[in-house]
């Protein structure tokens, strides 16, 4: 029988490459590759409202505010840019914010690109739950403008409506440009603004759905780290709570679901093989840029254990509870969803043993 | 004109994976790109006993020693495989030495792959200049053989092995030396315990790299109970970068000489392709480190504040004082009688390309 084809979008991740170069192939599937030219904005926001690809990565927080709606896709446990966000929130100088006290937070203007994206959705829930600053404790500035955005895009497919709770705001300008006046006091962020990785994750992540920065080389010291040592943090929280938190999983058409069952696990089984193979070639050879590479594998080994980015629902069970409770917490749902309403049966029947 | 075919027998770095792609081309020059199984151990043992490939990488140590009698290769300054390796010795319990006592593996005895390995030449050379352990306070075991090994293809042409050491070929791997008491060190590439845990020596861990000249495992041996020297290797690792400013390279790059001579422009080309193949592995890197080594982008920003942006700077004029140090630790260590001037080493167009830098 000849493969079915389904239209792929997705991250070119280091765990995902195998099966997106064709290394890896879906037993029974061909995968057509669309790639990510223009960042990970565009995709989710073409998923939410055109349902455009069969299989595709996607915000963890826009799928569970788009699936109750009706929306035509179920997740498959298969997660992706897990990040600990809060710790790269960035505080303005001569916001009154102290580096090291989250709770200064309360009473100011915080931005983020995008005010449902998973991104936001940890960082809420996070700042809650660990330092007691609740999302309606400050002003949000959404940096998307008010349609072409995920948070638009839910409003306009879906009609769902901006939480009430919150006050937020929609800027005009971009985010540098608002610190440099004075209009702003901190905002949320993936990257570190500092050092190799800032500059350039910045730029690819801002291009297509985002606004250009201002430049900020005049001013080096106006924008710093909230959390003085932000990986200390992170591995606080991960020691605390046994979770990396995933912004992205995995999508699929439910009509091909539907029809064909069998694609759920054939697409689980091939993600698992492409990152085992990640995983392998990774430590056979580190970047060599990476100086110290292999100490730093071991003490993340020690941490994470062998693979930090678990795929299956028991393994992110934890993780997946925490989400859907800040959901319904920062009213973005309106109930937690039952499994069985989200992923694939064949999914849960997979993991029956496990 | 058409293009001139160049054979390239390279490690698929990071950095010049561009180049073994074809993403990066040099211009003038098609680079054929040898796969070379047998990793590097054999592509240097092919370079210094058959002169196989036209472009390949090749042990810095090896490439002194082999210069000096006319080994028809010059030196292009794209250094590879850098690495602080004196801070990989592993020491085994109860031998003796004190974890963070250097000064301990005098009257010891100590493993290594080849003895003229780069690895060999700076793991002693810092040993002495840091710490005042000299070669001949120690007792060398060799786990390649005799002949098959790139200190038995030196001999062979001409160069014998330095006289002031006490230096032996291991009748078995080291693993079992050591459960036996046999061996109280080991000069290694990386750590030999938890993820990260290939690369020690021999073939134990070396997944890929290295079939060919290592000696095999026997297995049965039991894992043997050892530990770094240095308690913290980064922490010393850093030290010596801060104090010196040299990050040891152990492998440079060699073009065949009659291709020089007859196509002087080459080297120019191979450079400029070399560097435009490292711009683009630092640039994808910062854009997209590796997922699965989380905090990356922290380390990338502490490895910054160490090493700037690039930890692997090509060129003569970047690489003078490790180019310097190692012809120092050669000499010191009877590997080559004397320091060869540079003009003797690298191609004259690499000279000129930097005179105005």
């Amino acid at each position: 029988m000849a493969d079915l084809h389904l239209s792929f979008a997705i991250a070119p991740y280091d765990r995902v490459m195998p099966l997106i170069t064709g290394e890896v192939k879906p037993l029974g599937i061909t995968l057509d590759y669309w790639g990510a030219q223009s960042g990970q904005g565009n995709p989710f926001y073409d998923q939410i409202k055109f349902q455009r690809w069969d299989v595709s990565e996607m915000s963890m927080s826009s799928f569970l505010r788009m699936r109750p709606t009706g929306w035509g896709y179920r997740m498959l446990p298969v997660f992706h840019n897990r990040n600990f966000s809060w710790t790269n929130i960035r505080i303005r100088e001569g916001s009154g914010i102290r580096h090291g006290h989250p709770e200064d937070l309360k009473g100011k203007r915080i931005g983020i690109a995008d005010y449902q994206m998973s991104l936001g959705l940890w960082t809420r829930g996070i700042l809650q739950m660990e330092f007691g600053v609740k999302p309606e404790d400050m002003v949000w500035y959404q940096e998307r403008s008010e349609h072409f955005s995920h948070t638009g895009a839910s409003g306009s497919a879906a009609g769902l409506g901006v939480p009430k709770n919150v006050e937020l705001h929609y800027a005009t300008t971009d985010f540098n440009t608002m610190f440099l006046k004075g209009e702003l006091d901190a905002g949320t962020g993936l990257s570190m603004l500092i050092g190799r990785s800032g500059e350039g994750r910045q730029s690819s992540a801002l291009s297509g759905i985002g606004r250009v920065q201002a430049d900020l080389g005049a001013k080096p010291d106006l924008v710093s780290l909230l959390f003085p040592d932000p990986r200390q943090e992170a591995t606080r929280f991960f020691k605390k709570t046994g979770v990396y938190p995933p912004n992205h999983c995995t999508a699929v058409r439910e009509s091909i679901l539907d029809e064909h069952p069998w694609v759920a696990v054939s697409l689980m089984d091939a993600f698992e093989e492409a990152k085992r193979l990640s995983i392998e070639r990774l430590h056979q050879s580190l970047p060599t840029l990476m100086v110290f590479g292999q100490q730093y594998f071991k003490e993340l080994g020690e941490l994470f254990g062998r693979d930090p980015f678990p795929y299956g629902l028991k393994a992110n069970a934890k993780a997946f509870e925490f989400a859907q409770t800040f959901s319904l917490q920062q009213g973005l749902t309106e109930r937690k969803q039952p499994l069985e309403e989200i992923f694939p049966e064949e999914i849960l029947f997979r993991e029956e043993r496990a | 004109m058409a293009d001139l075919k160049l054979s390239f027998a390279c490690t698929p770095y990071d950095r010049v994976l561009p180049l073994i792609t074809g993403e990066v081309k040099p211009d003038g020059i098609t680079l054929e790109y040898s796969r070379a199984p047998g990793g590097v151990p054999r592509i240097f043992y092919d370079q210094m006993k058959f002169q196989r490939y036209d472009v390949s990488e090749m042990s810095m140590s090896t490439y002194l020693r082999m210069r000096s009698i006319k080994f028809p290769y010059r030196m292009l300054p794209v250094f590879h495989n850098r690495n602080f390796s004196y801070t990989y010795i592993h020491i085994r319990k109860n031998a003796g030495i004190r974890q963070g006592h250097p000064e301990d593996l005098k009257g010891k005895k100590i493993g290594i792959g080849d003895y003229q390995q780069t690895l060999g030449l700076w793991t002693r050379g810092i040993l002495q200049a840091e710490f005042g352990v000299k070669p001949e306070d120690m007792i060398w075991y060799q786990g390649r053989g005799q002949h098959f090994s790139h200190t038995g293809a030196s001999a062979e042409a001409g160069l014998a092995p330095p006289k002031n050491v006490d230096l032996r070929y291991a009748t078995t791997d080291f693993d079992t030396m050591f459960v036996n008491g046999e061996l109280d060190a080991v000069t290694g590439l990386g750590l030999r315990r938890g993820r990260a845990g290939v690369g020690g020596y021999g073939t134990g861990g070396q997944v890929g790299g290295s079939a060919g000249l290592e000696r095999r495992g026997r297995g049965g041996a039991g894992e043997p109970d050892l530990v770094t020297l240095f308690p913290d290797v980064r922490q010393e690792a850093i030290r010596y970068f801060k104090k010196t400013g040299v990050y040891p390279p152990n492998h440079c790059s060699i073009v065949r000489e009659s291709i020089i001579n007859e196509h002087p422009w080459v080297v120019l080309s191979l450079m400029e392709a070399f560097e435009e193949s490292q711009r683009l592995a630092i640039e994808r890197l910062q854009q997209s480190p590796p997922t699965l080594l989380v905090f990356g982008p922290h380390y990338l920003r502490d490895l910054d504040e160490v090493f700037g942006t690039d930890p692997f700077p090509y060129g003569i004029k970047a690489n003078a004082k490790a180019m310097d140090m190692a012809q120092t630790f050669s000499v010191q260590q009877g590997l080559t009688e004397r320091k060869q001037p540079l003009d003797e080493i690298f191609p004259q167009e690499a000279f000129y390309r930097e005179e105005a830098q």
